[in-house]
């Protein structure tokens, strides 16, 4: 599914992205698949997972509706990270 | 007294550390970090609003870090209904704040609520929050609006560092309950091991230094 990247507001420091069509996420799914592609899980309590691809990756906040929370300033950092979840999502 | 500040990071918890401060009460600082449903950006901060804090009123303020997201925000999620998370999180910390406040001598929690600012400031969440504990709670910007009190953070230099830009809080539903009953709040509850979640917490109370 294809996402685009939305910066949510002045005083966070997260970038956020939405997804081109609503959805529904089926978190403990996504999970395995995620987990077999190298993420770590640092949790997944249902409706919100935190993921992230390495030591030194983003963590990402991954919402069932489709949404994520990038916790990175960087902009281009985060556009990269997504490209590489889309696949999954 | 010796009060027990939970103090969170944004504007209206280190307000409230200087209202009591000034009128000469001791004060322990306790940071429920909630990561990962917020970002390290946290911690510095309260580090950095302590040392400020102790600068204007050149005394020592400790500081002590208390696990939360991982257990107590993440078992609640998983277990209980969503709308009432913001309600159980608070009893949490407050559960902790009263253990803790126990082990250090102190007298008295110290929050910077402010009636009606937020969905777990309204009176009756107050009053279920306040339910989980027997210690008393004091609570100096009840009465204030935000405007006083970010005048009040602007004058003794706290406003630039809450406003640091961080990761607010992920795991908040989108419909919070704002009228939470403490029967309700005791079945969900009862879903989940309180007591052992609350032995981990303290098990991982660390002292941090300024």
């Amino acid at each position: 599914m294809k996402y685009s990247l939305v910066r949510i507001c002045k005083s966070s420091a997260a970038v956020e992205a939405i997804p081109g069509k609503k959805t529904k996420l089926e978190l403990s799914e996504l999970e395995d698949r995620l987990a077999a592609a190298g993420y770590m899980i640092i949790t997944n309590v249902g409706p919100i997972m935190v993921v992230r691809k390495g030591e030194k990756g983003v963590e990402i906040t991954i919402y069932d509706t489709g949404r994520l929370l990038l916790k990175t300033k960087d902009k281009e950092r985060a556009m990269m990270e997504i490209r590489e979840m889309e696949r999954f999502l | 007294m010796r009060l027990i500040s939970m103090l969170s990071g944004g504007i209206d918890s280190p307000v409230s550390v200087h209202m009591m401060l000034r009128k000469g009460h001791e004060v322990i600082a306790l940071h429920m970090d909630n990561r990962p449903f917020t970002d390290d950006t946290h911690i510095e901060k309260v580090r950095m609003l302590v040392k400020r804090l102790q600068e204007v009123h050149d005394t020592e303020i400790p500081l002590y870090l208390a696990p939360h997201g991982i257990p107590s925000q993440e078992t609640i999620a998983k277990n209980c209904t969503r709308r009432f998370q913001c309600v159980m999180c608070r009893r949490m910390m407050f559960r902790t704040g009263e253990v803790f406040a126990r082990k250090m001598g102190a007298d008295a929690l110290l929050t910077g609520e402010s009636l009606g600012q937020v969905a777990s400031q309204t009176l009756r969440n107050i009053s279920t929050e306040s339910s989980a504990i027997e210690i008393p709670v004091v609570r100096p910007l009840i009465g204030f609006d935000k405007e006083e009190i970010i005048s009040v953070a602007k004058e003794i230099g706290t406003f630039d560092i809450s406003i640091i830009p961080s990761v607010c809080c992920t795991i908040t539903p989108k419909r919070p309950s704002i009228d939470a009953r403490p029967g309700d709040i005791e079945r969900e509850e009862g879903k989940i091991p309180i007591d052992g979640l609350l032995k981990k917490v303290m098990d991982g109370v660390m002292r941090v230094e300024i």
